[in-house]
């Protein structure tokens, strides 16, 4: 009997493992839809009810002008810092805008980048990032995309900048080789619980446990159908205790990140 | 708590989770796993792409826990009558009737055989299940105006509908605003915090699913076990809702 499981299926708050979720949004609207009680204390108060301790957290309107999303995310780092790390939200057709929201992200203690050129309208091979890489490197961040592309095009980001922490946001096996090759590629495993995705079983089953991170897209999706696929999976209790949140803490070590999760 | 699912589908489909069933013992087992204790059942064909071929797979499905779903074809040209129709499916323990309108560009407001179909069920309370599924096509599949016009038009007739993602919700919640006898597919709402908006602003007016056959059958189990309402509201949604529309429906 799976301890996690059984709380999940009560609706108690997940214990005895730390919950990190990697990939997450504040906002409170975008074109689709509305969102409602997504103020930061809000969302704490719907974290604490499934025992998620930290959210990594960026923009929800990823076509519109990064600066003024990227602010709400800062606002809540501000407000709720053991709770909250917010990643810098950069467009993809706006270069130029790149060193202000770098800078600024940095002062407002942000933990990396957040890039999403599918929702831009740029085709993800013609961009060069570098320039948004380069002033990270030495910055302690991780970079969470999306989609990175073609696996040559993520090989290339990840030996280039060995200090950066390279995450794909969504669940997929394009990256499995470069999962195994380099320390700094993880994969996400958010949305997983959908059929055009990489179902959650099949990401354990071919990836190495300790390169895959929970991730829900809340407050675009609920935390319940990114939790559940792990949760409730027929693998052993101690994996699943790395996937919601031992292997973030890992990343967080490394990259020296203070989250302030206090043992459960 | 127990779990009614409103649309659990039997046989292949594209994209399918591999836990998809395809008979009736896979149904039961799935069920078994997840905790649900009855559910309403169709054929994928029958949804799909070709009803009654779809309907006369389910012949052999008999047993207490599964309830049958017929697909129903709103082509002008076929010449048996929507009244004669029920009462086929109604002989086959039929509870509940489906409806595709996306087979193809079908209004549910303007098909002269629908119509008459929905006159009928109203008459007995019978559930319409709308259900927005084509191959080629994913979320906001429905006009949710448009639907809401159905839906007063046959006021005592309980309409249940489903599509792959219900992402924009502002038109869903003018939907629910605007009609009392809509119910929605909690597994096509997969916002942060949707079950709770809903059932708050408009009361417990989703049904359960697992999802499949499209998406992974422990997805919407925590919704509704973490939501912060009523034990009262989480069992409508997750089980009674969907029960007494069948229990309240006059099928003899």
């Amino acid at each position: 009997m799976s301890k996690l499981a059984d709380r999940f299926r009560q609706g108690l708050p997940l214990t005895g493992v730390p919950v990190i979720d990697i990939h997450c949004h504040l906002g409170a609207s975008s074109d689709y839809y509305t969102i409602p009680r997504s103020r930061p204390g809000e969302v704490v108060t719907y974290m604490d009810r499934f025992g998620i301790d930290h959210i990594i957290t960026f923009s929800i309107a990823v076509s519109s002008d990064a600066a003024a999303a990227n602010e709400l995310q800062y606002a809540a780092v501000d407000q709720y810092p053991d709770r909250y790390s917010a990643l810098i939200c950069l467009h993809a057709a706006f270069p130029q805008d790149w060193p202000a929201l770098l800078k600024e992200g940095h002062r407002r203690r942000a933990r990396g980048i957040k890039l999403i050129s599918q929702y831009q309208s740029v085709p993800e091979e013609s961009i060069d990032w570098s320039p948004a890489f380069d002033f990270a490197r030495d910055k302690n961040w991780a970079v969470l995309h999306h989609y990175w592309g073609s696996p040559e095009r993520l090989e290339r980001w990840a030996k280039a900048y060995p200090s950066l922490v390279f995450i794909e946001g969504h669940a997929t096996l394009d990256y499995k080789k470069l999962l195994v090759k380099y320390p700094n590629v993880y994969q996400c495993t958010c949305a997983c619980f959908v059929n055009w995705m990489c179902s959650f079983m099949d990401l354990y089953k071919n990836l190495p446990v300790e390169k895959i991170l929970y991730g829900s897209d809340a407050l675009d999706l609920d935390f319940g159908t990114g939790l559940g696929p792990i949760v409730l999976a027929d693998i052993p209790e101690h994996d699943k205790e790395k996937i919601l949140g031992r292997n973030a803490l890992d990343i967080a070590r490394r990259l020296k990140w203070k989250l302030g999760i206090k043992a459960k | 708590m127990e779990y009614f699912d409103a649309f659990l589908p039997i046989g292949r489909t594209n994209s399918a989770d591999r836990s998809s069933p395809t008979d009736t013992d896979a149904a039961l087992a799935v069920m078994d796993r997840f905790g649900v204790s009855e559910a309403l059942v169709y054929h994928t064909v029958a949804r799909d792409s070709d009803p009654e071929l779809g309907n006369a797979q389910l012949a052999n499905v008999k047993h207490r826990r599964l309830h049958k779903i017929w697909a129903f074809d709103p082509a002008y040209v076929i010449p048996e009558s929507p009244e004669k129709y029920l009462r086929r499916a109604l002989k086959e323990n039929i509870r509940a009737i489906l409806v595709n309108p996306l087979t193809r560009n079908v209004r549910l407001d303007h098909s002269p055989r629908i119509l008459e179909l929905a006159h009928l069920l109203e008459k007995r309370r019978i559930p319409l299940l709308t259900v927005h599924r084509q191959w080629c096509c994913a979320e906001d599949s429905i006009d949710w105006y448009r639907l809401a016009d159905f839906c007063n038009r046959f006021p005592m007739l309980p309409v249940v509908a489903w599509e792959f993602r219900s992402r924009s919700n502002r038109p869903m919640f003018d939907a629910l605003a605007t009609t009392k006898n809509l119910f929605i597919s909690l597994s096509s709402v997969w916002q942060a915090q949707m079950l709770e908006t809903v059932c708050k602003t408009f009361g417990p007016r989703l049904v359960f699913s697992l999802g499949l056959p499209t998406l992974d059958p422990t997805s919407f189990i925590g919704v509704i076990s973490y939501a912060p309402l009523k034990t009262k509201d989480k069992l409508a949604v997750a089980y009674k809702n969907m029960a007494d529309m069948i229990k309240e429906a006059r099928h003899e």
